[in-house]
């Protein structure tokens, strides 16, 4: 019963704990980040996502279109395509397709918020701020209740990892890894308001 | 009888239409002899094993993307596709259960618990078996050339005409094996999936099939 407790207590300090208390306001340029956006040509990669404890696997394309968006298909190894999402252009984000099981707006503003997130779709001249924490500085976007966080080096020369994040709470938590330039070579996504992970290695072709 | 010329002139439009589409293709004389002839053909198929290429074309991205692996078929139902460029992806079909491995996670399925994955499971070994002519999820219409048929596959099942416009199967004529299988989607996207390198009535080991 102690222990029960005890649990409960740790349990209900950590839900209340926020997460950007700690932040404190300094000077800087929130646009350094900018430099670290993900640039597409039209890559393959082999996806992993672990959604409350169910595996699904396949092959994601990113593929930047001549008419300035970024399209995100994602589908079996074996060809069945699962979703089809069109970022950016004249349009902003939309479904192009999405197989009827995954077709739930929890599971669609999900998907839509991690490749924001990733492609720095938040991040325009005149709407971010700079703040100082652990490990480093800390390059804020706010749209509406959530706010996209670029965590970099004291300097801005080093992209650590993003996050999506209410104004107390860490939702989403994401790292790159780039050894050519500004195409990723890995990607992992955490989300932390439901189990929901994707993995994402390149592929050569 | 003018009922029967109506008949006859939708008959000869339908086929000039069908010509058109498959290019070289005329619509086999009848569809009865053809379904006797491939089933009792594809009776003699025992095992398959062969190179696959296959090609996911998305249409509206202009964008293709291809894949490659081993293929190895045994009567009844037992399957084994196994990707290897550009990535790592080992699917088997045996009996009711499915084995798949993705890198380091190994998965087993029942098809028994999924319905669709039954169905496509399904649609794959009625391919290769030379029963797809007699699975009533879809409608069939068959073409010929001198080397080849064509099965053109529509589903009726309401749960894969929200996956699959049509599905084309090609069959070589002289051994009545599978050369290509075409799934088009609603969308204009497809997968092909072509055959290479194929030995017939091989012996393929147990082990092939078998999930751990």
């Amino acid at each position: 019963m102690r222990f029960l407790l005890l649990s409960s207590l740790v349990l209900l300090t950590g839900a209340c704990t926020n997460s950007y208390k700690t932040l404190r306001t300094t000077a800087g340029d929130p646009l350094c980040v900018a430099k670290f956006r993900p640039v597409f040509q039209s890559q393959l990669y082999k996806a992993q996502a672990v959604v409350t404890g169910h595996r699904l696997s396949g092959l994601l394309l990113i593929k930047s279109m001549e008419d300035s968006t970024t399209r995100v298909v994602f589908s079996a190894e074996t060809g069945f395509k699962f979703f089809d999402f069109s970022f950016g252009g004249r349009d902003g984000f939309k479904v192009v397709y999405i197989m009827k099981k995954l077709d739930k707006k929890v599971v669609v503003d999900a998907l839509r918020n991690d490749f924001d997130l990733l492609f720095q779709s938040w991040v325009e001249p005149g709407k971010g701020m700079v703040k100082k924490g652990e490990p480093g500085l800390y390059h804020m976007f706010s749209k509406g209740s959530k706010t996209a966080y670029y965590i970099t080096d004291s300097t801005c020369s080093k992209l650590l990892h993003s996050e999506l994040g209410s104004s107390r709470k860490k939702l989403v938590e994401a790292y790159s890894v780039n050894t050519n330039g500004n195409i990723p070579d890995s990607m992992f996504i955490q989300h932390y308001n439901f189990d929901f992970t994707i993995t994402l290695k390149k592929l050569e072709r | 009888m003018r009922k029967l010329f109506l008949i006859l002139i939708i008959s000869v439009v339908a086929g000039k239409m069908a010509m058109a589409q498959y290019k070289g293709f005329r619509p086999v004389a009848s569809l009865d002899a053809f379904k006797s002839s491939f089933t009792a053909a594809s009776q003699a198929i025992t095992s398959i094993k062969s190179d696959f290429i296959q090609e996911k074309n998305l249409s509206l991205l202009s964008e293709k993307i291809v894949s490659r692996g081993k293929f190895w078929f045994r009567r009844e139902n037992l399957v084994r596709m196994e990707y290897q460029q550009p990535f790592q992806y080992l699917m088997i079909l045996n009996g009711n259960n499915v084995y798949i491995k993705d890198g380091q996670q190994e998965n087993r399925i029942s098809v028994k618990s999924n319905k669709l994955f039954q169905k496509i499971n399904k649609i794959t070994i009625d391919c290769i078996k030379g029963t797809i002519l007699g699975n009533s999820d879809f409608s069939v219409n068959a073409f010929e050339t001198q080397q080849q048929f064509l099965l053109e596959m529509t589903p009726v099942a309401k749960d894969l005409t929200g996956f699959f416009s049509k599905i084309l199967v090609t069959i070589d004529r002289k051994d009545y094996s599978v050369l290509s299988i075409n799934m088009m989607e609603t969308g204009g996207d497809n997968t092909l999936i072509s055959f290479h390198q194929k030995e017939l009535n091989t012996t393929i080991p147990d082990a092939v099939f078998a999930i751990k």
